[in-house]
């Protein structure tokens, strides 16, 4: 072998790179193996970070000491707050990004991690000897070693790409798909099976007329996704939007005969939040206008994304598209829109720490796993990551739960209920979404950065330092009485702002709130959530306290569903193709009803 | 703890003088055990015969052969998805209870109260709903109880809640897709569109909770208490309304010296205990007949009515007086109104046990003092546990529907609102045992066109 390893990255996109990030940073001697340097960190769709759901899960990679955050803040042109009029549980930080920037940002970073090499070249095969993973081995014939292997290959598992009736193998636009790495795992035992993808075309910024469009700017003063930054001091650029008509969705009709989507030529399944805009004509018949937001790619660049319109018709139809739309109609496409499918490996196979249930050793990180989306990925190769170390110095799996984290609901609802399309985090994922929020992230997982090694001592001085203020805060709001009432239970009323409490409180604590609004302005507000959710939040705890219950109620590993006679046929086939670890993941199963867990609870009480 | 995987056995038919036994066998020896006591008149056993058979042939428990028909249900499609096997056999019970142990003897257990039931529901046969069903048909105490019960069983409980979550998950969609696609411009209804459907919901489930009757644990049954001076014919009352005759009656004053307990059925098919208490005498002329008083005031202070029976024909007149702490409606009835009708107005209800004239009268006047007419027959009947998870789901419908009405926009209000309907949902699924789908985001799919 002519490298050593303790564990091998396989791909640079935002699930790679976080992935080789932890593990570099725990100290394991890691590589990561990418067919391009220059692609990792890339941002194959559209040039964003964060949105509602997406934004809460950067800011907890983030906080646990991931790249994401950071990257994101230091790339970004526009800086928005989805939801911002809403609660503040709702509340999705998203940016536009420079994309080129990002990536090079990324690139930046990794190259300059200790214990962290990059390797070009194309991984063939992992090297798989009595169920474990020994190696990876590259295309050009080079061996590497490793004790554990996180594959994070994106799109490129034996892609194929439609635009019209053109169809050609790719990872994406003008790259190269990986053939042989599916069939490597699948010959150890792994399923596998297919999903699609689209995006939309790209046009030339200097083609078309912004006159014609709505703008939309960001937000003044932008919020920073990363814990380490207070504030932004960027220049920020406008987004635009503008809209299809009737004229374009009867083109679409009329050449549905040509559309992969519909000819048969694509049979996998796409993201239903995320259709094509030929879907969109074909369920939505009664609308006779969609939305589009010209998104630009970057501070250098004339590449502008049309967010609303991914499609893979042919070529002429996608001309005759733009070209109807008024603010389009001399727009020239740079790149046309496609559709890719891809090999994807069913997350059920995979334990809560995305290592493979059929092959120790191996993790599975983001596309693969069958999610979309750049947050979705990140926080999957920062959890496999975290995890390889863990387990191969022997210590306990970190594994997050469904009120701890967006991270733990996404992964639980992975590998317990698995997925029938692309899966895209959602705020009404999480039962617990009240304590979910962007602003406690750092509160909920730093300490566990911390331990994990992962989170800098810069960081943890700056958390600790906030803590202290919001501890000061808590004591504030639960000592100030205003007519009698607690000040904190008078902010359950959602109507009651930071102003209003000032307002209400004794001057001397005024003066305090308002000192902490200057300095501390973060943690102030992220206290003051806490108060306005705190009446849902003690009525859920008899929940939480059940669910942790049941997930307490550890099944051993080695059960033999077969043998409880008792258990429904199917539910007999879900357990054991799920192997959930306790009874609380059991119940979560979709398919598995309170009667069968019942049956498992009597089952393992007669043989403990 | 239930066993879930050994043989079980139990007599299904009930205790008395029917026609027919049926002994039942569940689990996985159940075929194997029949076969060792039954022999076929066809020459294959029942272990080698496919499902759904019944076989003609003879029982032999202890000395005694009976004559025997067997059902076997193979499983997985049998009501406990176990191997089951049915053993009828002529009454009387006598016959049945020999089975039985020979059935034990070979290896089965004697099945607890609701074991069956309890393997169909743990084996997804039914839903928790029905297998409370199933309970309450075998322990109905009343017509009406009884096909309340049958609705249940047949699922009327798990729809009722299926079309209520239903609603209520619609509305939570509505609700959800302004919060998670929020920037997609869709168009979210008004807030006070969906709180008058959430109103809708909680009135329906409201409506629900107040026509349904309370299906009562057994010994709950409202208590009515006979009280007279001995011999002025409670037990001649007790067996014309109950219609049985369970109560000794002899001219003998003093004749009845317990509290005699039977069920009455009411004309709109409820039930309710008739208790004949020992003729309250001051000078009980023994210990028996002392503890017989004892018994008799505890009766007296659970009762939810009392009737205070007077005999008409008495030389006396009625000599009849309440008794001492009561706190409940009291209703004087004259009996033996065929030997000397009383002329003055002092009676609620004259009646005749003998002649049966006044009884039906009395029935009603009954019901009137317990207010048993208002449950309709059609009426749902619901647990407590039931009736509360009801409630609790229009309660919290209903403080959705106030947040609603307070916001401007249901963005303002959206994810306190969710929280609130999640809750009701949650409550709705502890109905059925269901746990009410997650489909939230398909119904956000199905309406919203959505996706940049």
């Amino acid at each position: 072998m002519s490298g050593k390893f303790d564990i091998i990255v396989v791909g640079g996109g935002h699930a790679g790179a976080e992935a080789a990030w932890a593990c570099a940073r725990m100290g394991a001697p890691t590589a990561l193996v990418t067919l391009s340097i220059a692609t990792v960190g890339q941002m194959s769709c559209n040039p964003a970070i964060g949105g509602i759901g997406k934004g809460q899960m950067v800011r907890e990679i983030d906080a646990l000491g991931g790249l994401m955050g950071l990257a994101a803040d230091a790339t970004g042109i526009q800086f928005r707050v989805l939801n911002r009029s809403k609660g503040p549980a709702v509340h999705g930080p998203r940016c536009q990004s420079d994309r080129h920037a990002y990536a090079r940002w990324i690139q930046k970073a990794l190259q300059e991690c200790p214990n962290l090499e990059i390797l070009e070249g194309e991984a063939a095969e992992i090297v798989i000897e009595s169920g474990s993973v020994r190696g990876v081995a590259m295309a050009d014939g080079r061996l590497l070693s490793c004790r554990a292997a996180i594959v994070t290959a994106g799109t490129f598992l034996n892609g194929i790409m439609h635009m019209g009736e053109k169809v050609w193998p790719g990872g994406r636009y003008d790259e190269p798909s990986s053939c042989s790495l599916t069939k490597s795992l699948t010959g150890a035992g792994v399923q596998a099976g297919r999903l699609k993808t689209g995006t939309c075309p790209r046009l030339d910024a200097r083609t078309i007329d912004y006159s014609l469009c709505a703008r939309q700017d960001g937000d003044d003063p932008p919020s920073p996704f990363s814990f380490m930054n207070s504030s932004l001091n960027v220049q920020q650029v406008p987004c635009w939007l503008t809209e299809t008509n009737p004229a374009i969705h009867a083109a679409v009709r009329e050449n549905l005969h040509r559309a992969p989507m519909f000819t048969g030529q694509i049979t996998s399944v796409g993201p239903r939040y995320c259709p094509s805009f030929e879907t969109k004509i074909v369920r939505f018949g009664d609308k006779d206008s969609h939305q589009i937001f010209l998104e630009p790619e970057g501070r250098d660049t004339d590449w502008v994304y049309c967010n609303g319109i991914a499609t893979s018709l042919p070529p002429d139809v996608q001309d005759f598209m733009v070209r109807n739309i008024p603010p389009l109609r001399n727009a020239k496409i740079l790149r046309y829109g496609y559709a890719i499918e891809y090999d994807y490996f069913p997350p059920t196979g995979l334990r809560a720490t995305l290592e493979s249930k059929s092959v120790e050793g191996l993790y599975l990180a983001g596309q693969v796993n069958g999610t979309t989306g750049y947050e979705e990925a990140a926080a999957q190769g920062l959890v496999a990551g975290v995890n390889a170390v863990l387990a191969l110095s022997g210590r306990d799996a970190m594994v997050l739960r469904r009120d701890q984290a967006y991270i733990g609901v996404m992964i639980d609802d992975l590998v317990t209920k698995g997925i029938t399309e692309p899966y895209r985090m959602f705020t009404s994922r999480a039962e617990h979404r009240l304590c979910l929020r962007a602003d406690n992230a750092d509160r909920r997982l730093t300490p566990i950065g911390a331990d994990l090694g992962l989170v800098d001592q810069e960081r943890l001085g700056r958390f600790r330092a906030e803590l202290a203020v919001g501890e000061r805060i808590q004591e504030i709001l639960k000592e100030t009485r205003v007519n009698g009432k607690q000040l904190g239970d008078l902010l359950q009323n959602p109507r009651l702002g930071l102003d209003e409490a000032v307002a209400l409180a004794p001057a001397d604590v005024a003066v305090e709130l308002q000192a902490a609004r200057a300095a501390h302005a973060a943690i102030l507000h992220s206290v003051l959530h806490d108060a306005r959710y705190a009446g849902y939040m003690q009525r859920e705890q008899l929940a939480l306290r059940q669910l942790a219950e049941m997930d307490q109620r550890l099944i051993p590993p080695d059960i033999d569903y077969g043998k409880i006679t008792h258990l429904r046929h199917e539910a007999r086939e879900k357990l054991q193709s799920i192997s959930p670890r306790s009874l609380g993941q059991a119940l979560r199963i979709s398919g598995i009803t309170p009667a069968d867990v019942t049956v498992l609870a009597i089952h393992l009480s007669k043989h403990r | 703890m239930f066993e879930l995987d050994d043989t079980i056995a139990a007599i299904s038919s009930s205790a008395g003088s029917a026609g027919r036994a049926i002994v039942r066998l569940s689990g996985p020896r159940a075929l194997e055990i029949a076969d060792s006591l039954f022999i076929s008149d066809s020459p294959s056993a029942i272990v080698d015969s496919p499902g759904f058979r019944s076989r003609v042939g003879i029982v032999q428990t202890g000395s005694i052969e009976l004559p025997a028909v067997v059902y076997i249900f193979r499983r997985p499609r049998s009501y406990t998805r176990q191997d089951m096997v049915e053993l009828h056999i002529p009454g009387p019970a006598a016959g049945a209870e020999s089975l039985l142990n020979s059935l034990i003897r070979l290896g089965a257990r004697e099945a607890g109260p609701g074991e069956f039931t309890a393997r169909a529901f743990f084996s997804g046969r039914i839903d928790l709903s029905q297998a409370q069903a199933v309970s309450d048909v075998i322990h109905a105490s009343g017509e009406a109880q009884l096909r309340s019960a049958i609705a249940a069983l047949q699922g009327r409980t798990s729809r009722l809640c299926a079309s209520a979550a239903s609603a209520i998950a619609d509305v939570l969609a509505e609700v959800e897709a302004s919060i998670d696609l929020g920037d997609e411009l869709i168009d979210v209804v008004v807030p006070a569109e969906l709180a008058n459907r959430l109103d809708l919901v909680a009135l329906e489930l409201k409506r629900i909770t107040e026509n349904s009757t309370d299906i009562s644990e057994i010994g709950q049954l409202p208590r009515v208490v006979i009280i007279g001076r001995p011999n002025a014919g409670k037990s001649s009352l007790l067996n014309v309304l109950s219609g049985t005759p369970r109560a000794i009656v002899s001219a003998l004053a003093g004749t009845t010296r317990d509290v005699l307990s039977v069920e009455m059925q009411t004309p709109h098919g409820s039930s309710v205990m008739l208790q004949d208490i020992a003729g309250l005498v001051t000078d009980a002329r023994d210990a028996i007949a002392a503890a017989a008083q004892e018994a008799a005031r505890a009766a007296l202070s659970s009762a939810d009515m009392i009737i205070l029976l007077a005999d008409a024909s008495a030389p006396d007149g009625d000599g009849l007086e309440p008794p001492e702490d009561y706190d409940c409606p009291v209703l004087k009835v004259a009996n033996k109104v065929d030997l000397r009708r009383p002329n003055d107005g002092a009676w609620d209800v004259m009646i005749s046990c003998r002649t049966l004239e006044g009884i039906d009268l009395l029935k009603a006047r009954i019901c009137d003092c317990l207010h048993l007419n208002t449950g309709c027959s059609e009426a749902l009947g619901l647990h407590h546990r039931q009736k509360r998870a009801l409630s609790q789901a229009g309660e919290l419908s209903l403080c959705a529907a106030s947040l609603l009405r307070g916001a401007a926009e249901v963005s303002d209000v959206a994810e306190l609102v969710s929280q609130d309907l999640r809750g009701a949902l949650a409550e709705l699924g502890s109905i059925s045992g269901r746990i009410v789908s997650d489909d939230v985001l398909g119904r956000i799919f199905e309406r919203f066109c959505v996706g940049k």
